[in-house]
């Protein structure tokens, strides 16, 4: 062997061969390698789910999982899908769409999930779509609200949520309603979400009233301190500040404007009534207006049960994410059973005839977009948090209280 | 056009946030002067030491006050501990091996924290509550008494490096290594208060704000990249550079944020540093 590698003389024949041999048969061990250890067909079915596991919506995101446990658990208690278990296989995509998209990638290429059902962020559902669209995957979005994922008419993605124009919506006619302001200022996140859920705010009041913005400011995603930009809104003398970060911005920069003083109605969100109390402190949470809440109502008759089961199960409430996410597991393995196959194009049918009774009503989609887009439940209401509970006050025909002026806020002259 | 007003009200804000900045790199900078290790960890000690353990002090003691004390002679004694294990060997290492070291530490006490308190978000409560008027803005105490407790804990450094003869020892360490050891000041010795401070320092920091925003793994690295940016603007091992150059950065991100966006706050900073160090490329404070 040493003389083979040292010697200036050419291989010989027999040299030559053996080389030949080992080189065929290292290729050929490898291409079995390959395909003797490419995932098996599993004997489970596999939906992959990717969500902000870590990150500034981790909060969020862990409700979700614990709603999609919840419907898996479900699911294989009453036999699963086709006879076989369901498995719900998790992304952590920690907020950033590159993170989103790779994990997608993961799920269907390594993992070998059969349909997607997450998403929270835009921003990464616009990514990760990409993916799911070269696959052809089913993919259901739970809560990226940008109207340019409806507008790509992937035909293998699907929404069960509204989008961004019917959320804001909500937020400027309870403004215009109750607060009836002469300026409101914006504090969002600087996010597909934040850009254009502010822009539908501002176009709604425009042709709604005669409010005036004075104030449109974005904040980074995981900003921990709003000092600063609270700090010039509150020299805009605003009389209604709406706030649309997430996750953990919301309690944030609700309290710090709170801790501020500004003499402003706050509107904002929040996912989990307890989680934000707890980040905010009873001492400023008193009085919080919320719009995007799944009210303890009886919207289909599976709502209270699983509401009660959840906060029972977990010790707080389900967020309407979490009601979202529990819903879309469900809808795809509807689908699965329904086009008695895992093959994505026939799930994908199915999916286009999809009526299913969820907990936040009866899911289809329109043939267009493949939305289920009309205001539900949680889009019509704005709660307000009264002592420590959360109160649904409008739209006024179905309030269960009047909403309370909120004290630090003088009304508009 | 923006008032003289707002900016005013800007600037302290800027000069609130900037104490933690502050308090946080004079850590760090202290590590990297002394003992020539750059600590990749730094914003995860800041994370750990800091917020978890006076979370984890505080449900176990139910007083956020005694919670936030605790951290010191905890994070005060990992810091000697390591300094005789993981980091007993780094001065003398190359600048890769300390990367690796160091970056290997953050991974590790990122895994840590998320097997033990999981990705949860948690909170303790405000040793203060309450809020001061100043300049026409409320301020929350607890912010107030951020700034306050970082004067303070900057003036014991900086009595104790310039008065002392442990700190004197260090000033001499940080000049010349040999002409220290020459002179019987044992350099090992010098490395574990060094590093036992400079984890103390980050840990009061992740302590002090752990009331303000939230604690979660995530919230080591944003901490951990400005730390090394005011080290870099101060020059690398300057303490009051540090110290000034936290300040700096604070109030550069609120005004700038007031000027051009809050989105670009970081943004700003960043470019405003690399800007520094290209026309002086020893940092403002630094002599090499």
């Amino acid at each position: 062997m040493l003389s083979l590698i040292s010697s200036r003389k050419a291989i010989t024949k027999m040299q030559g061969i053996i080389i030949a041999i080992v080189i065929v048969v290292a290729v050929a061990s490898g291409i079995a390698y390959y395909y003797l250890t490419l995932p098996k067909l599993p004997e489970e079915i596999r939906i992959g789910t990717v969500l902000p596991l870590t990150g500034p919506a981790a909060l969020v995101g862990q409700d979700m999982k614990w709603a999609a446990d919840m419907a898996a658990e479900e699911i294989n208690a009453a036999g699963g899908v086709l006879g076989r278990k369901v498995k719900i296989l998790y992304g952590d995509d920690e907020s950033k769409p590159e993170k989103g998209a790779s994990e997608t990638e993961r799920l269907i290429t390594k993992e070998g999930v059969v349909a997607l059902a997450g998403h929270y962020h835009s921003s990464v559902h616009m990514a990760a779509i990409e993916i799911s669209h070269k696959y052809m995957i089913p993919d259901i979005g739970v809560s990226g609200m940008t109207e340019a994922l409806r507008l790509k008419k992937y035909p293998n993605a699907f929404f069960t949520h509204s989008n961004t124009t019917a959320m804001a919506g909500v937020y400027a006619r309870f403004t215009i309603d109750y607060v009836k302001p002469k300026t409101y200022a914006l504090l969002s996140e600087e996010t597909d979400f934040g850009r254009l859920i502010s822009t539908a705010i501002i176009k709604y009041i425009t042709e709604h009233s005669t409010a005036k913005c004075v104030y449109e400011g974005y904040a980074k995603v995981g900003e921990k301190d709003y000092y600063p930009i609270l700090t010039e809104i509150k020299a805009q003398k605003p009389d209604v500040i709406l706030i649309n970060t997430s996750g953990v911005g919301v309690p944030l920069a609700y309290k710090q404007a709170r801790e501020l003083g500004i003499p402003a109605t706050m509107i904002g969100y929040l996912y989990v009534l307890k989680d934000f109390i707890d980040m905010v402190g009873p001492e400023y949470s008193e009085y919080y207006f919320s719009s995007n809440i799944f009210a303890r109502a009886p919207v289909t008759p599976k709502t209270l049960p699983w509401f009660e089961k959840y906060a029972a199960k977990y010790g707080k409430e389900p967020s309407v994410q979490a009601a979202r996410q529990y819903d879309a597991i469900y809808v795809v393995c509807d689908a699965i059973q329904r086009a008695g196959s895992v093959e994505a194009d026939k799930i994908i049918k199915a999916l286009r005839e999809t009526k299913f009774v969820g907990v936040r009503g009866t899911i289809t989609f329109d043939p267009v977009y493949q939305e289920w887009g009309f205001e539900y439940v949680e889009f019509g209401l704005v709660g307000q948090i009264q002592g420590g509970k959360l109160v649904v006050v409008y739209p006024f025909g179905v309030a269960e209280k009047p909403a309370i002026w909120q004290p630090w806020a003088p009304k508009p002259s | 056009m923006v008032s003289v007003e707002l900016l005013l009200q800007q600037i302290v804000n800027g000069l609130i946030l900037g104490s933690i900045y502050s308090i946080c790199a004079v850590g760090l900078t202290l590590i990297f002067g002394v003992m020539g290790v750059p600590n990749f960890a730094h914003g995860d000690i800041y994370m750990l030491l800091g917020s978890y353990i006076a979370f984890s002090l505080y449900a176990l003691l139910g007083e956020p006050f005694v919670a936030m004390l605790g951290v010191i002679p905890i994070s005060f004694l990992v810091g000697l501990v390591l300094n005789y294990t993981l980091f007993h060997d780094l001065p003398r290492r190359s600048l890769t091996d300390i990367m690796i070291i160091t970056f290997g530490l953050s991974m590790c006490i990122e895994g840590l924290v998320l097997i033990i308190w999981r990705a949860d978000w948690h909170k303790i409560p405000s040793v203060v509550t309450g809020s001061v008027n100043i300049g026409g803005l409320s301020y929350a105490y607890e912010r107030v008494m951020i700034v306050g407790v970082t004067i303070a804990i900057i003036a014991a450094l900086w009595i104790f490096v310039q008065k002392t003869k442990w700190g004197k020892a260090m000033r001499a360490t940080q000049q010349n290594k040999e002409a220290a050891q020459a002179v019987g000041i044992s350099l090992s010795r010098i490395y574990a208060l060094t590093l036992g401070i400079g984890f103390t320092l980050a840990a009061i920091a992740g302590a002090l704000l752990a009331p303000v925003f939230y604690i979660h793994p995530a919230i080591g690295l944003p901490i951990g990249l400005k730390s090394f940016t005011v080290t870099i603007l101060a020059g690398l091992g300057s303490i009051h550079g540090a110290i000034i150059c936290g300040f700096i950065l604070g109030v550069v991100e609120a005004v700038g944020g007031t000027l051009i966006s809050f989105a670009y706050a970081d943004a700003i900073s960043y470019i405003i540093t690399i800007l520094v160090i290209l026309f002086i490329p020893r940092g403002l404070f630094g002599r090499y």
